[in-house]
């Protein structure tokens, strides 16, 4: 088993905007999409997913919906909210210019 | 925006909050299944609590969590909540009390249509003073004054009603007088100024609320119909509503226009002293009309110098302070500033005993707490859990508290006649009621909460809580707060102790004189149109011999004023320092009453410039009671005092310091005959009334038994004395319980170490002296203090309406002497208990 990274500070919540982009999720498929997308390379901790969610309902970026999952439970699906969209993409912006700047301060040598 | 729509949704989490904490455990036990390894996944109740936080409603949840425990605990032992409750709803409701009355009465505006533009006019000059204007320059103000848009003037006098006649009292009231106080009238109409101020208008009264109910039953039939008043046919034109009242707490049974008083008044005016109120212009206020004023006054004594003279002044006072002069706003604060100290003590009192209790529960509760402490609560947790346990007691105690406070007030209000407040809720009250419950958790609360929260406890599971137990109670703040409770204690007894001598005082019926057995006639002659010293004159030598001739009747006496109702007071420049209740009496009046002459003789028919003193007023001004045939200034007269009499209570009150003096009556001054009765005074009063009938059948005389004026009369004293009393006992109880609480706690948790002591040989008096010194310091200290703070409370409550003595050797004695008994009651039992017992099983005890 590959050894699994924790996430860089302050991205879960773009991360989990960014998967929610795509199609509705609820909670282990976010975990589990994200495991792999990022070819395994990032996992999230349950522990900090749930309070994350928490947020972005209060923050009115996701909107939750009751579904049944897999194995027959009851469980909430979350939907990016327009709101949601655009904070996406700002966050998307701000990690991209944040990212550019760290990388040209490591090539230079 | 966001942050709006962010509140809502809290809102909205908040109000769903169950649906939403049964979908996440869904969700995360799902989420648990679906995993390869479920272990991993971790406590889903801490995950669950720490995804909760999000939504910042965890400290709402913990604060009715620690309410729930605080209940519960509560619950567990309900004598103790119980009593907690009872002694914090009398403090509280004390409290409470005070502040709903002083609401109703000084900071209220007094019942009338815009208040602030609402003033009473006092008549003012450089060397007089009085809250009546002159009729005429009422009227002279109302033709001639620019600033004010409306004058009210009232007078209260009495008028025969009905045929055959009975005596009511009228308020004579200018006809704008209720279209400009804002009254509204529950049957008919009330006066009006375009109706009833006309020349020629008909003769118009309005009845009270209360004396259409009492008279007329409520027939509201009686609207329309005539009436006679003082013999003139009267329509009745409307009924007040209920709550309509004279704007100076006189109470009337009939209104009638004063613009008609010639009418009912055989033709003449009011030309004497009038109630007057102004409404001032919309565009002025007080200070710029007070200036105007000032001015018209100034002009009207240049062209109606018969009326006003120069220098005279009105002086204005506002229906926002109930028409109250400053001066007398300031006195009441002074009495309210007062009676709050110590009410405010009572509660005080009421806490500390509470403090003390919880504070030996809690140590009590020492293990309990420790084990909690074990499990991993922090300090500041088990401190809100003892907070929350105490703020359902302030609650409680302050709900109880404003139920007993409104209960109480609304007996007391239904008791008294005509009462001049309402007392009623309003969010003054309600405010009140909370700053009450908060200061008393603070009071309670915090102290005991502090002491046991910030101590490690974790030792103290191992040996019972008896170490710390121990620690706590050396703790330098129960030393503070018996020290502070004692002192209040004994304020709280030596007030107390005074409270009830006064009201013993009170309610002792020995005035000096005999009024049991007097009945009273009075005529009130000047409203039935005899006014002239002449027919004044006739009238009682008619009356006099009717009387004279009854076997019932043994002695009668003529007077100016007929006890209690002697309010003349007078200060004169032979003895500036002492102050007087001055009475006309004619020569039968000493013994009429069987007040005893001590030297001297009574007046002669016809004496004059000769006057007869009482015995303070004598000692005050000469020092002695061998003062016959002395002048009255001392070295001077005439007059000549020619006899000294005993003191006596002429208008009922507890003895206010004032001697009274008496001086010849001028038989064209008589208002009222003073008769003795054989056997039974109600047998005088058909003869009274058959007396006048024939001296003048025009009058509508007024009988009555001298004992039931007195009982009128004592009445405010008796009730007030009546309330302080039962503050005081109440205030004695709580006194009592807490200092026994204080000191036989204290002195029986150092049972071990007196086991200990008494296990290695020390003698039991040595032991008992430790023990009794822990209390008795404390205690010392704050009976000094309480005794000294007493006394000048007991100062300022010397006059109206405590009437408390200055230092009251029997209500010091009692104070001292309880305190004393409670307190070595209180410290021997513990001590005896632990010197009796095996000291072995003081060791053991925990």
């Amino acid at each position: 088993m590959p050894r699994q990274v924790g996430l860089p500070p302050g991205t879960l919540v773009m991360l989990i905007l960014q998967v929610l982009g795509t199609a509705p999720l609820h909670g282990y498929a976010i975990a589990q999409r994200i495991k792999q997308l990022s070819n395994e390379e990032l996992s999230v901790e349950e522990g900090s997913l749930y309070p994350a969610l928490q947020k972005l309902l209060l923050k009115g970026w996701v909107k939750a919906t009751p579904v049944t999952s897999a194995t027959g439970r009851a469980v909430r699906e979350y939907r990016l909210t327009p709101r949601g969209r655009k904070q996406l993409e700002t966050e998307r912006i701000e990690y991209r210019r944040l990212n550019r700047a760290i990388s040209s301060l490591l090539d230079h040598t | 925006m966001d942050r709006l729509g962010e509140l809502l949704r809290r809102a909205w989490y908040l109000l769903n909050r169950r649906r939403h904490d049964a979908e996440l455990r869904a969700e995360m036990e799902a989420h648990r299944e679906l995993m390869d390894d479920p272990r991993r996944f971790g406590n889903i109740l801490a995950l669950r609590q720490d995804a909760e936080r999000v939504w910042g409603w965890t400290w709402w949840t913990e604060a009715a969590r620690d309410l729930r425990t605080g209940l519960r605990a509560l619950r567990r032992s309900p004598g103790f909540a119980a009593a907690a409750v009872l002694v914090l709803s009398l403090g509280i409701g004390l409290n409470l009390a005070l502040f709903q009355v002083v609401a109703a009465t000084l900071l209220r505006p007094a019942p009338v249509k815009d208040p602030h533009s609402l003033v009473t006019l006092h008549h003012r000059s450089p060397t007089s003073y009085s809250s009546h204007v002159p009729h005429p320059i009422a009227d002279l103000i109302r033709q001639h004054g620019t600033v004010l848009d409306a004058v009210l003037v009232s007078r209260v006098e009495t008028v025969g009603w009905g045929n055959p006649a009975e005596r009511t009292s009228a308020a004579y009231v200018s006809a704008n007088w209720f279209d400009q106080i804002g009254a509204t009238p529950a049957a008919g109409r009330l006066l009006r100024e375009a109706v009833d101020a006309a020349p020629g208008a008909p003769p118009a009264a309005v009845l009270s609320h209360t004396f259409w109910r009492r008279r007329f039953n409520g027939d509201p039939a009686i609207v329309g119909a005539v009436a006679s008043v003082n013999g003139q046919p009267t329509t009745v034109v409307g009924i007040t509503a209920a709550d309509v009242r004279g704007l100076d707490g006189e109470a009337a049974d009939v209104w009638l226009p004063i613009e008609q008083a010639p009418l009912f008044r055989s033709g003449r005016e009011f030309d004497s002293g009038v109630r007057m109120y102004g409404r001032l212009r919309a565009d002025l206020s007080w200070p710029a009309a007070d200036v105007s004023l000032r001015a018209t006054m100034d002009g009207l004594a240049a062209t109606a110098p018969d009326l006003v003279t120069r220098g005279e002044w009105l002086e204005g006072h506002s229906a926002l302070d109930r028409f109250i002069p400053p001066g007398e706003r300031k006195q009441a604060w002074r009495i309210v500033a007062g009676v709050a100290a110590m009410t405010t003590l009572v509660l005080l009192i009421a806490c500390l005993n509470l403090g003390n209790l919880t504070l030996a529960r809690s140590i009590a509760r020492v293990r309990e707490v420790s084990i909690r402490t074990a499990l991993g609560a922090s300090q500041w947790h088990i401190a809100r859990l003892l907070v929350a346990e105490y703020a359902w007691l302030a609650a409680g105690g302050a709900l109880a508290g404003l139920a007993l406070s409104s209960g109480v007030l609304a007996w007391i209000v239904a008791r008294v006649e005509n009462p001049a407040v309402n007392v009623t809720l309003d969010w003054r009250v309600v405010v009140a009621t909370a700053v009450a419950a908060l200061g008393t958790l603070g009071l309670v609360g915090v102290a005991p909460a502090w002491t046991i929260g910030r101590r490690d406890l974790a030792l103290a599971t191992r040996d019972g809580g008896e170490r710390e137990t121990q620690s706590l109670h050396a703790a330098r703040l129960r030393h503070w707060l018996v020290g502070l409770q004692v002192a209040g204690s004994c304020v709280l007894l030596v007030i107390a102790g005074q409270t009830l001598r006064g009201l013993q005082r009170a309610l002792a019926d020995d005035h000096g004189f005999v009024f049991e057995r007097v009945a009273v006639l009075d005529p009130a002659l000047e409203a039935f149109g005899v006014t002239d010293k002449a027919a004044v004159s006739t009238f009682w030598d008619r009356a006099r011999a009717v009387v004279a001739t009854h076997p019932e009747a043994v002695q009668f006496a003529l007077v100016n004023a007929a006890p209690p109702a002697v309010s003349s007071l007078a200060r004169y420049v032979a003895a500036p320092h002492v102050s007087f209740r001055a009475l006309n009496v004619d020569s039968d009046f000493f013994t009429t009453l069987q007040l005893p002459i001590l030297a001297g003789r009574t007046f002669r028919p016809g004496e004059d410039d000769v006057l007869i003193m009482s015995k303070r007023g004598a000692l005050a001004v000469y020092g002695t009671l061998d003062i016959v045939g002395r002048g009255f200034p001392k070295d001077g007269g005439p007059p000549h005092v020619v006899g000294v009499v005993d003191d006596a209570r002429l208008n009922g009150r507890p003895s206010d310091g004032r001697a009274e003096i008496y001086w010849p009556l001028q038989p064209s001054d008589t208002t009222a005959m003073l008769v003795r009765a054989r056997t039974d005074p109600s047998l005088l009063l058909p003869v009274l009334r058959e007396a006048v009938r024939r001296a003048d059948p025009r009058v509508v005389p007024d009988v009555r038994l001298m004992r039931d004026d007195f009982d009128r009369a004592t009445q405010s004293t008796r009730l007030v004395s009546g309330v302080a009393a039962a503050i005081a006992l109440l205030a004695l109880t709580l006194v009592c319980v807490g200092l026994f609480g204080v000191v036989s706690c204290s002195a029986g948790v150092r049972r071990k170490e007196v086991g200990i002591r008494m296990a290695l040989g020390a003698h039991p008096a040595d032991a008992a002296r430790v023990l009794l010194r822990q209390t008795l310091t404390p205690s010392a200290l704050g009976v000094a203090i309480g005794l000294a703070a007493g006394w000048l409370l007991g100062r300022a409550f010397a006059g109206e309406p405590f009437y408390l003595q200055r230092l009251d050797p029997t209500a010091y004695g009692l104070a001292i002497l309880l305190f004393l008994a409670t307190a070595s009651i209180a410290a021997l039992l513990p001590v005896w208990r632990a010197l009796r017992e095996d000291p072995l099983r003081a060791l053991r005890h925990e």
